[in-house]
């Protein structure tokens, strides 16, 4: 049976779907079958991170939640075309996504017309029976909103994504508020974004003792991720960056939770 | 500014019933506003899609009387529906619909 997590950050612009990406590829390189779903479906970009053209996939999540199409249609299997700074990846496992549409019109309809939220949690259960998934990352909106409730309800476990801000400390305070009214098993905090000068003992230390909770791993910000610009996974890019081997850290520590 | 005190304030979870007697239309956001039991349970059941009355029984761990009526209230309520299946009825977490936004019509059709 798959293991759901569920990834989110309060705010926006924390680095949640680049995390979600680095964190579900490191994963598959276990040899793991890993899913991740793009539930941002007001703001999507999690396929752009792993090249996926608008135009070169049929079917989207909206698709599915408007009944034009199956759950498993919508998934697209993209670990051929993973890429390294020299050419094509070689990971054991395997990574499928369901993007989101980036078409206004499709963001329209949503926003216009609603959805049953219900068949979000169907299509969970049947994608990941499906393609017989050994996890599901999904990638929520920011905030509270009802898809986004309805993730981290159904999740094992969920990691949440804060910058050392304190906007961000706030929110991330409602967030698990939430996250414990609706008995998420496991919860793990990620920093990311942190400027090079903070001390990372003293950050995590900070982190933990306001909220009670682990602090899975602490992400600084780096030059290399800003030239990178979303265009790829960054930890087949930079293997042996610091970035790269807190992303495999995690990786290890959601697997050993599960 | 928002006094933060209010941040442990229980008060803010209490779900107010509603007056018409018809269960209403239930969302996401009302099921945080359940006492602890009921929300328990619903949490319990999203996971598990469904489940018998038994199945409910040996989760809660309780006498099946007590189950029953634990899964009436949430039915009357508006949180749960009764499936018929082959077997034996399976209880489901009714989730409801995201409404669309109301903005004026023009705009939507600029955007399609």
């Amino acid at each position: 049976m798959a293991q759901i997590i569920s990834i989110h950050s309060f705010r926006g612009g924390t680095g949640k779907s680049n995390l979600t990406a680095n964190i579900a590829v490191a994963v598959a390189s276990q040899g793991k079958r890993v899913g991740i779903v793009d539930t941002d479906i007001q703001s999507p970009g999690i396929h752009v991170i792993f090249g996926l053209d608008e135009d070169s996939f049929t079917h989207s999540l909206n698709d599915y939640l408007w009944g034009r199409c199956a759950i498993e249609e919508t998934a697209y299997n993209l670990t051929p075309g993973l890429q390294t700074a020299d050419g094509l990846a070689n990971i054991s496992g395997q990574v499928f996504l369901v993007p989101s549409s980036l078409k206004a019109g499709e963001i329209a309809k949503v926003l216009r017309e609603g959805f049953d939220v219900g068949l979000l949690n169907d299509g969970f259960q049947e994608l990941a029976e499906q393609l017989n998934l050994d996890y599901l990352f999904i990638d929520t909106h920011p905030g509270l909103n009802e898809e986004t409730l309805l993730s981290i309800a159904i999740s094992d476990g969920m990691v949440i994504i804060l910058r050392p801000d304190r906007q961000d400390f706030l929110g991330t305070a409602v967030t698990l508020e939430v996250a414990q009214r609706l008995d998420v098993p496991e919860i793990m905090l990620l920093v990311n974004k942190v400027p090079q000068a903070f001390k990372r003992e003293s950050v995590i230390e900070q982190v933990q003792a306001r909220y009670g909770v682990t602090v899975g791993g602490l992400f600084q910000e780096n030059e290399e991720m800003l030239q990178l610009a979303s265009s790829g996974i960054f930890w087949l890019h930079y293997p042996e960056h610091p970035f790269s081997q807190e992303v495999h850290a995690v990786a290890r520590q959601l697997m050993a939770e599960q | 500014m928002a006094d933060q005190s209010n941040m442990d304030d229980q008060n803010e979870w209490q779900l107010a019933r509603h007056p018409s007697g018809k269960p209403p239309t239930r969302t996401m956001a009302d099921l945080l506003f359940l006492p602890e039991t009921e929300r328990s349970l619903m949490n319990w059941l999203l996971r598990q899609q469904s489940a018998t009355l038994a199945e409910v029984v040996a989760h809660l761990n309780q006498p099946e009387a007590m189950a029953r009526n634990l899964l009436q209230e949430l039915i009357d309520q508006g949180f749960m529906q009764v499936v018929e299946s082959a077997d034996e009825p399976e209880y489901r977490p009714k989730m409801a619909i995201r409404k669309g936004r109301k903005v004026p019509t023009n705009l939507w059709d600029a955007l399609e």
